[in-house]
């Protein structure tokens, strides 16, 4: 090695930062070059002198009392206040899913425009350990009319631009959480055909968490001169629709 | 004005401490900035040249430690992090510099034999020649003589490769012979 390739790395020699190799290699060359060697005193002097330098003690400014003083005017921790931001978020969630999906009372039913029975999927719901199958419905005799199917109703996120105030919520909700899905379920709660069973999944991440949150609401209207406690409810799946219901011609 | 902390402080952990903070006791981040501030203004004063921008970077780096601390990992000790804080601070807060090539050795320096002057160092001229060299290689000068890093722990810290910090520290070192020989022929 030659002479001037000793000398650049006689810096990182004196700071331990040569491989075995390298560093076995430089002693040999300094026991025979004593050029190199004085060039090694002036290294380490110039190291020491930097040392010395940089380690002198020193004044230091007490910085805890400004510092304290603007950490309380934040007042809370970040965590904290992710977890306030957070629960804000699964407020306004639940709120928009029940405000956009809030169940209407169907129309009353006519000639043309006959009733709708849906089916409920296999799904159970938080908080409530019963789960929801669906049920053979009951034999239907051909002189029944015909039940019109239609598939469950869901929605993996709103539509957008189903009303006017959804898109500002939407974004505001993105900047801090990300909304995952939104999944309504609308099954008849009623045999006749005026209620309706709302189950509203939410589901979203705060902090990389997956939260879910399921609603169910049962809106049942009764008439005026009904005794709302007579009303029997059949299997989800078994349909009856009133002849003077069914659709045009089949009557 | 010197800080003082109180024993007790001392036997609570770094990470027991943190764990306080993030829930909710604010006032327990006193301990941490007590036991580092002083590290960091050595560190931002250095670096920054003068008292008062050390000064107001050491309060800029905890605040920036308080609201980055739900991010840390208690992988190692603190005040790594609190130091990666800092410089990230301090540098921001000085102009910027045009980049050498790093790899162009052709810049004049001293022969560190010639100058005659590194058996009688007067530290206040370490110190001024220090301050003259540019960010970069007086960054590498600080981390690896005040804080006693590797050239391996610098590269981490400062996101290059080892050679180039090699390279770096020994071009600084040149550099600091050549400004020590003009200073001392000056009081000559």
């Amino acid at each position: 090695m030659k002479c001037e390739e000793i000398r650049n790395q006689l810096s990182a020699h004196e700071c331990g930062d040569l491989s075995a190799d390298e560093s076995r290699e430089l002693q040999e060359h300094l026991a025979e070059c004593p050029t190199c060697r004085a060039h090694l005193a002036a290294v380490q002097a110039l190291q020491a002198g930097i040392r010395g330098y940089l380690r002198e003690p020193m004044e230091y400014p007490d910085v805890t009392g400004p510092v304290m003083s603007l950490l309380r005017k934040n007042k809370k921790p970040a965590r904290l206040v992710y977890a306030w931001v957070g629960g804000i978020c699964v407020a306004a969630t639940i709120i928009m899913g029940l405000y956009l999906h809030r169940p209407s009372l169907p129309a009353k039913p006519t000639a043309s425009n006959p009733p709708v029975v849906t089916t409920a999927p296999e799904k159970r719901i938080v908080g409530s350990p019963r789960v929801v199958r669906p049920q053979k419905p009951a034999v239907i005799p051909k002189d029944q009319p015909r039940v019109r199917r239609l598939p469950t109703h869901k929605h993996k996120r709103p539509d957008a631009n189903a009303r006017g105030a959804e898109p500002a919520v939407e974004q505001a909700l993105s900047s801090t959480i990300r909304l995952v899905n939104i999944e309504v379920t609308r099954i008849p709660a009623d045999l006749s055909g005026k209620g309706e069973r709302t189950s509203i999944t939410t589901t979203f991440m705060v902090s990389g968490l997956t939260l879910s949150h399921t609603e169910e609401r049962i809106v049942i209207p009764v008439e005026p001169n009904e005794d709302a406690g007579s009303i029997e409810r059949p299997p989800l799946e078994t349909v009856v629709v009133p002849k003077q219901y069914g659709p045009p011609g089949e009557g | 004005m010197r800080a003082q902390s109180t024993s007790g402080d001392n036997l609570v952990s770094d990470e027991q401490i943190i764990c306080r903070v993030l829930g909710g006791h604010t006032d327990d981040f006193r301990v941490l900035l007590q036991r580092y501030q002083e590290r960091t203004f050595r560190l931002a004063y250095r670096i920054l040249g003068t008292y008062d921008d050390g000064q107001d970077a050491v309060q800029e780096t905890f605040l920036r430690v308080y609201q980055a601390l739900p991010g840390y990992r208690h992988e190692g000790k603190l005040w790594p992090w609190i130091r990666r804080i800092a410089t990230n601070v301090c540098l921001k807060r000085l102009p910027s510099e045009p980049k050498p090539d790093e790899l162009d050795d052709s810049i004049e320096s001293a022969d560190l034999v010639e100058t005659q002057v590194l058996g009688r160092i007067e530290l206040a001229n370490v110190g001024k020649a220090i301050g003259g060299l540019p960010t970069r290689y007086r960054l590498a000068i600080i981390v690896r003589y005040q804080e006693e890093l590797t050239c391996r722990e610098i590269a981490e810290e400062l996101g290059e490769k080892v050679t180039t910090i090699k390279v770096r520290l020994h071009r600084a070192e040149r550099m600091l012979a050549e400004r020590l020989k003009v200073l001392m022929n000056d009081e000559v």
